[in-house]
């Protein structure tokens, strides 16, 4: 039998993993650990074009969603750089899907309807839904969405545009989930769904 | 350690060399448990699982979904790690308490599992509603329809498994069944990174959750078919079957793959023979005999099917062992003299312990049989025990023929053998006579550490 292995022995294999445990924990993401000013100061930020009229804010194109991404000036990489995004422009897509084109012309003249504040895990997300006159939803403007973190941009930026496009194509909230983008699917769904309520149309 | 002439057939061969001993401590095994468990915690706490607790109910039931849904997985992750077999943690604690964590391990994660669904489930239903929270949950939502029939296989695998469940299954039923376990694991895992929001939004949590799957993959291929393989490559063939007593045969199996192997007398193989319709189950079986170069002695005793069909084993017939495995082995014996207990089949692993023994252990060997018809290897048992100044005594006979309840309580065991506390104890027998030794002897004044059990393997 060998003999009793030594205290140093016995206590530097936990002590060891214990540090690379934690130096691990302490590089992943932590959402909300910055504080809720920094929050305030972002929604501060993206709140702005909220009351504008929709009409007056930028030029509406028919974007597809994939153009929208290099629009905003993110860094490749949203882990490390952290200066150059403070406060993104809001997601501003208005899709036209061609098959609702020929049907009813989308002409987005009816009820506007601001959503109320959808706030999940990561942040906040607000909506501002436009209607035609035949009550059709026909545009979908995200006011607010989480921009704490590098991470959250980068998620919503590419995940809200199609969030966007598939409400318009559905005419309602029964869309699909983006991979990566659960937990902004259910405050999207949820928003979007609120709005539809509070439609004096029903 | 002298080695005296012995009375085994294999004797004249050289003994095989004692595989390595393991430096594998308790504090080791805890620390990877311990950090496990603290990067799953750490990596839920710092996604705002806490924090989420006290808030809406929504969010608290979403958060502890994903807590009880990581321990799941780390519950699976280290019962999978104990299916290696990994040589230096067996060799530490042996097979036999490997198996029995690794049942623990599959009840704990069922349970999980169990609180996982339903925290989703209570997670979803508060948008949704209960029926949309389930349908969202088994069907609509990615990879949950593939999830939803993992997680029932698991939990199918894990009540076949129940001590309750297993015993109306045979064995055959029961592998196969356990077999679908390893897709039920797969089949969760997608879930876990497309929608665990844990994995799904942080690059770094999913690279370290995909590694240490991936590589518990590779660790689980290597470990369960590349040894597989080897063993494969290494056959041995059937070079002897002798009638030992009613039901009982010895099998001694050599080759030239054995001049490398090592052993200890008491230690057992995974044996699996290559006969139509056998080839792919394993039987456990212990040595009998002091494993040497020679050939590697079992004494096996028709049970099962299984177990029936080696004792009537043809010479010549191709055989493949995994192994040894045991920890109950001759070197956790220092100075000390020696008491060794032999219940019905047992008498293999302790025959083939003693024989490693030397003069200074004086054993004392008791073995206990429930019919004259079933002793095996007394003639072999006496000559090794005098050789070592040691000596047999023998209780055979149904229980309720004894002349004593408890036939080892600690007042006969004292009687038997006066100087028990001073002697280190080895058991192999029967669950239910290895217990009632083992409380006897402690009762003795024998350390706990002293007493050594193995259960019997045949």
């Amino acid at each position: 039998m060998s003999q009793k292995p030594t205290l140093g022995r016995q206590i530097f294999p936990a002590v060891a993993l214990t540090v690379v445990g934690v130096g691990f924990i302490s590089l992943l993401d932590n959402p909300g650990g910055n504080g809720g000013v920094a929050l305030e100061g972002a929604f501060g930020a993206t709140t702005v074009p909220m009351n504008a009229d929709t009409t007056t804010v930028l030029p509406e194109v028919a974007v597809d969603p994939s153009v929208v991404v290099p629009q905003t000036t993110l860094a490749p990489s949203p882990l490390v750089t952290v200066a150059p995004v403070v406060t993104p422009a809001p997601v501003d897509v208005t899709t036209t899907p061609s098959t609702q084109q020929a049907t009813s012309a989308t002409t987005c003249d009816g009820v506007a309807i601001t959503g109320p504040v959808a706030s999940f895990r990561w942040g906040n997300i607000q909506l501002r839904a436009t209607f035609s006159q035949k009550n059709v939803l026909c545009k979908v403007k995200v006011l607010t969405y989480p921009t704490d973190h590098q991470k959250s941009i980068y998620i919503n930026q590419n995940a809200l545009p199609i969030y966007n496009q598939e409400a318009i194509a559905a005419g309602g909230a029964n869309i699909s989930v983006v991979s990566g983008a659960t937990e902004s699917w259910r405050a999207y769904t949820a928003d979007l769904q609120a709005i539809l309520d509070s439609h004096p149309a029903g | 350690m002298t080695r005296p002439a012995t009375a085994s057939a294999v004797s004249q061969a050289r003994p095989l060399p004692s595989p390595k001993e393991s430096r594998v401590l308790d504090t080791d095994v805890g620390a990877i448990i311990g950090a496990l468990t603290l990067v799953v915690v750490g990596l839920w706490s710092r996604h705002g699982g806490v924090a989420a607790l006290g808030d809406s109910a929504a969010k608290t039931y979403t958060s502890l979904a994903q807590l009880t849904g990581l321990l799941c997985s780390e519950a699976g992750i280290l019962g999978l790690i104990l299916v290696t077999r990994t040589p230096v943690v067996e060799r530490r604690y042996g097979l036999d308490r490997m198996f029995n964590w690794h049942r623990l391990l599959g009840e704990a994660m069922a349970i999980f599992l169990a609180l996982h669904i339903a925290f989703s489930i209570a997670a979803w239903a508060i948008p949704d509603g209960t029926m949309n929270a389930i349908q969202s949950l088994t069907g609509k939502e990615p990879y949950m329809a593939l999830t939803t029939v993992g997680s029932v296989i698991v939990l199918i695998v894990t009540i076949s498994s129940l001590k309750w469940f297993r015993n109306k299954l045979s064995y055959e039923m029961w592998y196969f069944v356990h077999l679908t376990a390893y897709f039920g694991l797969a089949a969760s895992f997608s879930h876990q990174i497309v929608l665990g929001t844990d994995f799904a939004d942080d690059a770094l949590a999913r690279g370290f959750w995909v590694g240490i799957h991936l590589a518990l993959v590779v660790w689980l291929i290597w470990s369960r078919w590349g040894r597989l393989v080897v063993a494969v490559a290494r056959p041995l063939r059937v070079t002897a079957v002798t009638h030992e007593a009613q039901g009982v045969t010895s099998v001694v199996l050599s080759g030239t793959h054995l001049r490398k192997a090592k052993a200890l007398g008491g230690q057992f193989y995974l044996v699996r023979q290559m006969v139509k319709g056998r080839w792919w189950q394993t039987n456990p079986f212990s040595l009998s005999a002091q494993p040497t170069n020679a050939g590697l002695r079992f004494t096996v005793k028709s049970r099962g099917e299984s177990s029936n069909a080696f004792t009537n084993i043809a010479l010549g017939t191709r055989v493949i062992v995994e192994g040894p495995y045991g920890v109950c082995t001759p070197d956790v014996v220092n100075s000390e003299k020696v008491l060794l207990v032999a219940g019905g089949v047992g008498i293999g692993p302790v025959v083939s312990f003693l024989e490693q023994l030397g003069s200074e252990h004086e054993p004392i060997i008791l073995y206990r049989a429930t019919s004259e018809k079933e002793v095996a290897h007394i003639n072999e048992l006496e000559a090794l025990a005098t050789a070592r100044n040691g000596r047999v005594h023998t209780l055979i006979g149904p229980r309720a023929t004894l002349k004593v309840a408890d036939p080892f309580s600690p007042e006969v065991l004292l009687k038997v053998v006066p100087d028990l506390a001073q002697r280190v104890v080895i058991v192999a027998g029967p669950e239910s006579m290895v217990k009632a030794v083992q409380r006897g002897a402690k009762a003795a004044g024998v350390p706990v550490e002293n007493i050594h059990a193995e259960r019997a393997w045949w």
